[in-house]
């Protein structure tokens, strides 16, 4: 026996119905918790989307001071430049001079004496007269200086260091506290200065 | 009413946006990678894979090594070791400072780590203070982590350590050790090899399936030579079962173990780069060789 078809009424009702509906007020607040949340993690570990930037690392400001720099080399590299702007002129890039005009700084006893107070004095005032220098004999003006060449205390310190430490020479640092304390020991002098004179100074 | 034209938008436009998040962005910013000049030694970083080790990633491929190693090291944030590298002339007053640095320093000896810390620029503070006392220190960085404690690597990896590796088989899951560096912690040809063939030769009780069918069993009499190429047995002594009787087999390797393992040794990202500071890796040492040593894990 065929049941009686049911009455169509209630199933239209229970059928899922195409419209729009309010969504949620708890839906919104939720969405907006998590968006927001969602933010402050990609602020605290997205590296600035720095493509250089990676977990465990925040930013790249953070990676570059992590960065080993040796203040040595930096020196060396600064001095180097500064050098052959200046005295590199006369000495030459390769620091050894050139033949009866100037003398070689590559080997010289007056660039890798431990104590530099001799050689701050040359590069500050200039040397002139009859010199010795790797066993060879010079009598020649150095025609200009640090002063007149109108370089810092920093960067003269940089020179010096570079020309004591390259082409083979293996002197200590000069650091710019030891040419302003040369400076004052010499006061206002402006003449150049004698081998003689120099070998007066003493050395540590 | 007919929604298809807004669902279809609003699934093309959620799909847009992970595209362009996921693929365009990371490939605008990291796509034209190029091997870089290291600070360090002046060398290319990194350097393609030799020919024999990139036939090994294939099979290291081919038989899923990845679903159960990862290749990534992750790293925590860093600290920082001050470092004594030569004492000067003026060592008494070093070792004052020194100590003034670090009660538990003790004695100040080149080549010494007298401090720890976790803050660059207090690091940074103290080598001031002793090099300015006549030594010379320096600052070292020193990545921490579960990863690096374990010895799985130096530093974190980076996107510059896979440069030349297609496809990357960076793994996901760690069911066995992360092999990042694998190739600086059993550099062994023979260990690794062994362990393929049977890790339970080497591991007690490790489930890495064995990969006998990489190698090639060789009946020969007892009293004959062995194989060309056949693995020492005396690394394995103990745990190889002999059978009894006038033969023995002889395990020899075939050409894909020996790339495989050839990739393996290459596996060893350890370069300090701007991205991933790290201290400086001490030169590499002497060829791996057949010594019993490298069997011992
Ligand atoms: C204009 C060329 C000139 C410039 C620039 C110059 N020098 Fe000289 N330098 C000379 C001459 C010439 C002598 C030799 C002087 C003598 O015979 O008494 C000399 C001598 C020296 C000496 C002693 C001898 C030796 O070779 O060791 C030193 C050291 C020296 N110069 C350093 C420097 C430094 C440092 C600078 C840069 C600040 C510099 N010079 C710039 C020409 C120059
Ligand atoms: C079913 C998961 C699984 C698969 C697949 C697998 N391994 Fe392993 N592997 C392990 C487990 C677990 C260990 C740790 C126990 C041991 O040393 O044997 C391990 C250890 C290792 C080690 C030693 C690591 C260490 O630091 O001691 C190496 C090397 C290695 N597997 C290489 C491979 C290579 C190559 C393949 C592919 C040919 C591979 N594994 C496939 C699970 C797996």
């Amino acid at each position: 026996m065929n049941a009686e078809p049911q009455a169509s009424a209630p199933l239209a009702e229970a059928a899922p119905k195409v419209g729009f509906a309010a969504v949620p007020i708890w839906l919104i607040i939720l969405t907006a918790l998590l968006g927001y949340r969602g933010c402050m993690y990609v602020d605290q570990f997205g590296g600035g989307f720095d493509p250089k930037v990676y977990t465990p690392y925040a930013s790249f400001k953070q990676l570059d001071d992590l960065q080993t720099k040796d203040a040595n080399a930096e020196m060396i590299q600064r001095g180097k430049r500064r050098y052959n702007e200046t005295c590199g002129q006369c000495h030459q890039a390769g620091g050894l001079g050139t033949p009866w005009q100037f003398p070689p700084l590559a080997g010289s006893e007056w660039v890798t004496a431990p104590d530099p107070a001799r050689l701050i004095r040359i590069s500050l005032h200039a040397v002139q007269g009859p010199i010795t220098v790797n066993g060879q004999q010079w009598d020649l003006i150095m025609s200009l200086n640090a002063i007149t060449l109108g370089i810092s205390d920093d960067d003269l310190a940089a020179i010096l260091t570079y020309i004591r430490q390259d082409w083979g020479n293996k002197a200590p640092a000069v650091t710019p506290a030891q040419i302003a304390a040369v400076k004052k020991e010499t006061g206002d002098r402006a003449t150049p200065w004698t081998a003689e004179e120099l070998k007066a100074v003493p050395l540590k | 009413m007919n929604f298809g034209p807004l669902i279809f938008l609003g699934v093309f436009f959620t799909m847009a946006c992970s595209w362009f998040g996921m693929i365009v962005v990371p490939q605008l910013q990291i796509g034209g990678q190029q091997p870089v000049k290291l600070e360090a030694t002046g060398q290319m970083y990194p350097l393609p894979r030799a020919g024999l080790a990139q036939q090994g990633a294939a099979v290291y491929r081919a038989n899923g090594c990845a679903a159960c190693h990862s290749q990534q090291v992750r790293q925590g944030p860093p600290v920082f070791d001050v470092k004594l590298n030569d004492l000067g002339t003026n060592a008494a007053q070093v070792a004052d400072i020194a100590r003034k640095i670090n009660h538990a320093a003790g004695a100040p000896l080149p080549g010494k780590n007298i401090w720890r810390t976790p803050v660059k620029k207090d690091a940074d503070a103290a080598a001031k203070r002793l090099t300015d006392a006549g030594a010379k220190a320096a600052v070292v960085i020193v990545p921490t982590g579960a990863d690096i404690e374990r010895g799985w690597g130096a530093r974190v990896s980076v996107a510059q350590d896979y440069l030349y590796d297609q496809p990357l088989m960076l793994g996901s899951r760690r069911i066995g050790p992360d092999l990042a560096n694998i190739g600086a912690r059993k550099p062994g040809a023979d260990w690794q090899l062994w362990h393929l063939y049977n890790p339970r030769l080497i591991t007690d009780g490790s489930f890495m399936p064995a990969y006998r069918f990489l190698f090639n069993e060789v009946p020969r009499r007892k009293d004959a030579p062995p194989a060309l190429g056949a693995l020492d047995k005396t690394l394995v002594a103990k745990t190889f079962p002999e059978p009894a009787g006038e033969t023995v087999t002889d395990i020899v390797p075939t050409a894909e173990a020996v790339a495989l393992v050839a990739y393996l040794a290459s596996l060893n990202p350890d370069a300090p780069l701007f991205e991933a500071p790290a201290p400086v890796p001490p030169p590499p040492a002497a060829p791996a060789t057949n010594t019993p040593a490298a069997v011992k894990p």
